[in-house]
């Protein structure tokens, strides 16, 4: 008794209310996007989508209490298997029990449900690479068999994803789980790079690639001057090549700089301070900051190159429309063009709860899957973005801190993966929804119509919470 | 890097993140107005609301035309479903190729989701038979207002309304910039004349749509929307039963009737024949029947009430004679003797005074009352500047009666006839080369003279007057007011002293009784008249008469004009003796009469 009463009193009630009020919010967002004055529905009547939504937050309710019920060794044995029913579930999808929705084959009809494998392939990879590290003996990041093992686990959901749906939305998700395994040790390195070549990819889209490499090289002046003493006792050199810097600047704004000139002129400016600094000093942290600002300078040259021969032209409409939705303003820019005017009428506080034109008008495609946010914009002005956007970042800081108050290896990955699933989504639909991100097509979590999507996240946040309610006991047993 | 760091870092990354959004949530939501105007844009539309149009009573309250509800059966090609075409098409009355052919067209439209017409204007008998047993998805009724006539005469004074056309919208922008493509407006007629009172004034609703054009509600719940206005009801001057009734007795007859009341100017009747039935111009087929009615051979678009100028023949005599006696030329007991080696005329007593001149229509006599009228030595020396003279006062004269131009009255489209200018004979014959005998013709109301029958109308007016008229008019009050327009109450005086009517009077009571219109005697009326029989060198002359009764308090002033029928007392007289004692009588006591004229067909023979 005293043990089930230090169970219950472990439970984090916090958690828990963010997750109930992001779902009845996003349940009465549903109900509002999809709302007609003509029809009369209810919200509970299951012929509309609130309705069907309203059933799929009873089950989950049912799901909740089984996974609080229930042993939580259960989850430390079910994982792999889980992890082979889903694999399963989604090649099943081509077979006579999938289903289409949207065009979308993606879904598997159980005659008394209709669920989408891709929503549930998540959790089981977070569960796996979970077991996986946790089982796993003196495990260490680094090329090794199970560093590769664990990538496997996470990158082959993915790619079979990719194989059977074709949808990129579903399989990019799984990106998220680099930052699972940062935060889990894996060398900062790897993601920074990614980081940086990725955002000064997209940045050489939005801004003139001059300006993009001087401030790249700039930035690497700065980075010796203040980190590296040794270039202080030679800081003519460096005074030079900043002069040198702030003349292109200079210069730039007044005449059409060719690219190419630029560049030569700054590669020559590079190299013989490479030089210099290679026969006086062998400092490695010095050559290879240069070095670094050579390699980045190139990436805006590489960019054009990137655009038209590497990525397919559906995917490089997308990133043209995310920098100017007006340059196809009846395809994939639509979405984003409607999505912004829905958002930005609503002004500050919103047209009022049902009382959006926009919503009501069917404007914006996938108002109530992909683009609900649109709604929370529309109707509740910036204040309900305001109020949605900090409760998802209350509810993320707080599943990282109970993960970090997590003993055991299996519980924090799996609260990392959780945090990082949600984080992601979180980031990719919103930022899809305003216009910053192109339009990739994935739930924002608790708001989308979409019972699996809605479910899955649930079963995720309950495991977590199930698992931090046993934390001492979950030690007790590693 | 411990794992504190990294999750600070990661903790750095999602604030950063949060608030990346919140700037630009910021820029959107709060900063920028433009998607604010483009969000009203894109979901508002401006839908019309079109007024009730005035409608239009008789003068005791007998609807002329009124709005009446048809439908308009509206298809959503996505939701439709037509499980058996053969009962549909049966029970709409259609065949199967107009629902093939509106389909296709719906298609071709892209009218997926937005209702397209399939059936334009069903009667509201129709669609109360069809209504309880059409149970096919994705139709729907619309109801929508055109104007319907209860009795179908009366066609070509009321007009019709029809789609604006670009000249007319070119003309009218000028001035208010009112109507829109596809607005309907007053064509011809009443419906011409008072359009602005009719019409009424659009409102606007702020409709929200979806994307796919369906309403969606109203904006700001209605609070931005103006109300329509309904158009004023008119109150006419016309005696229905009197139209219809004389409709009637001009069946198979060319011409026209019109009836005044001389006091007040106000139309009776105005009957043009043939006409058409104006119901024919108010629903669907507007286009196809305009174009049958056009092509008439007999013109029934015509409306020669206002518009057909004819030589008024020997009604014009009566002018003749008031002018003379104004002069001081003519007196009462001015005698000439019949000579018809001057011009031809008919048997009668001879010599004859002013009155047997007019009771028995003498030409010669107006022949020479036309010479002392226009040769009244004001240039001793020169016959034709003398003439001439004579002519530009004996012109003006002529137009104090309201001939030889507009009058003004509230029909569109009304012609004035002729009097002709001085100088159209000087072009003519040349300066100083015309003298009476060149002009002689004018005398007994032929040659250049011509004359609308509203203006003969509106002459038996004068006449009853004693001198003054007013302009004839159909409306009598608009909306609320009792009072007309001002410039149909304004009294017109003629050039001649009331005093010379009399003699008139007496001499048109004696046309009656023992002239040349016997045909048009009722015992118990006193009516005054004058026939004419204006000469038509195409074909048979045409039968002319006008008259007012009864003599001692002149209720009805009256025109009737028959093409084509020959000798003034025999067709035109009858008629207008009938219109007399159905206006004053409302019944008629000469059977016999009626009957011949009702069988009278002056077209086929
Ligand atoms: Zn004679």
């Amino acid at each position: 008794m005293r043990r089930e009463n230090s169970i219950w009193k472990n439970i984090d009630w916090l958690t828990i209310i963010l997750f109930l009020t992001l779902a009845i919010m996003g349940w009465l967002n549903i109900y509002s996007a999809i709302y007609t004055p003509e029809l009369d529905q209810s919200m509970f009547d299951f012929q509309y989508q609130p309705g069907k939504q309203f059933t799929w937050i009873c089950f989950s309710v049912i799901t909740i209490s089984s996974i609080l019920v229930i042993d939580f060794n259960f989850f430390f044995k079910v994982p792999y298997l889980f992890y082979i029913v889903i694999l399963v579930a989604i090649v099943l999808v081509l077979s006579p029990l999938g289903v289409s929705v949207g065009g979308n084959r993606a879904w598997i009809d159980l005659k008394f449900m209709r669920f989408q494998p891709a929503e549930f392939a998540k959790l089981a990879v977070a569960l796996s690479i979970a077991k996986f590290i946790d089982s796993t003996t003196k495990f260490r990041y680094g090329l090794n068999k199970d560093t590769m093992k664990v990538l496997g686990i996470i990158f082959f959901v993915p790619i079979l994803i990719l194989g059977v749906q074709k949808d990129t939305g579903s399989a990019l998700v799984f990106a998220c789980f680099i930052v699972v395994l940062f935060l889990d040790g894996l060398s900062f390195v790897i993601p920074l790079v990614g980081i940086v070549l990725a955002g000064i990819f997209v940045s050489s889209l939005l801004v003139n690639p001059v300006y993009l490499i001087l401030g790249i090289i700039g930035f690497c002046q700065l980075f010796l001057f203040f980190f590296i003493k040794k270039v202080k006792s030679e800081l003519w050199v460096w005074s030079l090549a900043t002069a040198l810097w702030v003349g292109a600047l200079a210069f730039s704004q007044y005449i059409e700089l060719n690219v190419l000139y630029l560049i030569a002129g700054e590669v020559t400016v590079v190299i013989t301070m490479l030089v210099f600094f290679l026969l006086r000093d062998k400092s490695t942290l010095v050559v290879s900051t240069l070095c670094i600002a050579l390699v980045l300078s190139s990436i805006p040259l590489s960019t054009d190159y990137i655009l038209n021969d590497i990525l397919q032209p559906h995917q490089k409409k997308r990133i043209e429309v995310m920098i100017n939705p007006e340059s196809d303003p009846k395809g994939v820019g639509w979405n984003v063009i409607q999505s912004k005017t829905a958002i930005g009428s609503g002004g500050l506080w919103g047209t009022g709860y049902q009382q959006g034109t926009f919503t009501k008008g069917d404007y914006v495609p996938e108002q109530h899957t992909d683009f609900i946010f649109c709604t929370i914009g529309e109707e509740h002005g910036w204040v309900g973005s305001i109020t949605v956007i900090t409760l998802f970042m209350i509810l993320l800081i707080r599943l990282l801190l109970l993960t970090n108050r997590q003993r055991s290896r299996f519980a924090k990955i799996y609260g990392y993966s959780v945090f990082s699933i949600l984080f992601f989504h979180f980031m990719i639909n919103i930022g899809m929804v305003i216009g910053l991100l192109p339009v990739i097509g994935i739930p924002l979590p608790f708001f989308s119509y979409g019972g699996s999507s809605l479910w899955a996240f649930t079963i995720m946040i309950f495991i977590f919470i199930k698992l931090d309610m046993h934390r001492t006991q979950i030690l007790a047993r590693g | 890097m411990n794992e504190r760091t990294r999750i600070s870092i990661v903790i750095i990354l999602l604030v950063l993140v949060s608030s990346i959004f919140l700037t630009r949530l910021f820029f959107l939501q709060v900063k920028s107005t433009e998607y604010k105007i483009k969000a009203t844009k894109v979901t508002t539309i401006k839908k019309d609301v079109y007024p009730y149009r005035g409608i239009i009573y008789d003068r005791y309250g007998k609807l002329l035309v009124y709005n009446t509800t048809v439908y308009d059966l509206q298809m959503v090609l996505k939701k439709a479903k037509i499980p058996d075409t053969a009962r549909f098409c049966e029970l709409l009355g259609i065949d199967k190729e107009h629902l093939l052919k509106e389909t296709a067209k719906a298609k071709k439209l892209f009218r997926y989701r937005v209702p397209h017409p399939l059936i334009k204007q069903m009667s509201k008998e129709r669609y109360a038979k069809v209504q309880d047993i059409f149970d096919y998805e994705g139709f729907e009724f619309v109801p929508k207002l055109v104007r319907e006539y209860p009795h179908g005469s009366l066609a070509n004074t009321l007009g019709y309304i029809a789609e604006i056309n670009a000249r007319e919208k070119a003309k009218s922008d000028t001035t208010e910039r009112y109507y829109k493509r596809g607005d309907y407006i007053g064509k011809k007629g009443l419906e011409r004349t008072y359009e602005r009172e009719l019409r009424g004034i659009r409102g606007v609703n702020y409709i929200l749509r979806d994307v796919h054009g369906i309403e969606k509600g109203r904006f700001a719940d209605g609070r931005a929307d103006t109300l329509a206005v309904a158009g004023y009801n008119l109150q006419s001057t016309i005696n229905l039963s009197l139209q219809q009734y004389g409709e009637q007795l001009m069946v198979n007859k060319i011409g026209s009737i019109v009836a005044l009341e001389p006091s007040t100017g106000e139309i009776l009747s105005i009957v043009t024949s043939p006409s058409y039935n104006p119901n024919l111009l108010a629903g669907e087929n507007f286009s196809k029947n305009y174009n049958v009615l056009q092509k008439d051979s007999l013109k029934p678009l015509y409306d020669r009430a206002t518009r057909a100028s004819y030589p008024p023949g020997s009604i014009f005599k009566l002018v003749q004679a008031l002018i003379g006696m104004q002069e001081g030329v003519l007196k009462p007991n001015t005698y000439f003797t019949c000579d018809r080696s001057l011009v031809g005329c008919h048997g009668h007593p001879s010599p004859l005074n002013l009155h047997q001149s007019i009771q028995h229509s003498c030409n010669p006599y107006y022949y020479k009352a036309f010479k002392k009228i226009l040769n009244q030595k004001l240039d001793a020396k020169n016959q034709f500047i003398d003439t001439r003279l004579g002519y530009e006062k004996w012109r003006k004269h002529v137009l104090s009666f309201g001939l030889g131009q507009k009058l003004g009255s509230d029909i569109s489209h009304e012609k004035g006839g002729a009097v002709r200018k001085t100088s159209f004979y000087n072009k003519w014959y040349g300066e100083n080369r015309w003298k009476v005998s060149t002009i002689y013709s004018n005398a007994i109301g032929q040659g250049e003279l011509l004359v609308v029958p509203i203006q003969m109308a509106n002459l038996a007016a004068i006449i009853a007057n004693k001198g003054h008229y007013y302009i004839p008019h159909t409306i009598k009050s608009i909306g609320d007011s009792t009072v007309k327009l001002k410039r149909f109450m304004e009294k017109q005086y003629t050039t001649v002293d009331s005093s010379h009517f009399q003699l008139v009077h007496d001499a048109m009571e004696d046309v009656i009784k023992a002239g040349t219109a016997r045909r048009a005697y009722h015992k118990d009326i006193r009516i005054c008249g004058k026939t004419g029989t204006a000469q038509n060198p195409h074909g048979e002359d045409h039968s002319v008469f006008i008259a007012f009764a009864p003599k001692d308090d002149p209720k009805i002033a009256i025109a009737v004009y028959v093409e084509n029928a020959g000798y003034g007392g025999t067709w035109a007289a009858p008629i207008a003796s009938l219109m007399i004692e159905k206006h004053l009588n409302d019944s008629i006591s000469r059977p016999y009469l009626e009957k011949y004229i009702l069988e009278g067909d002056l077209i086929k023979k």
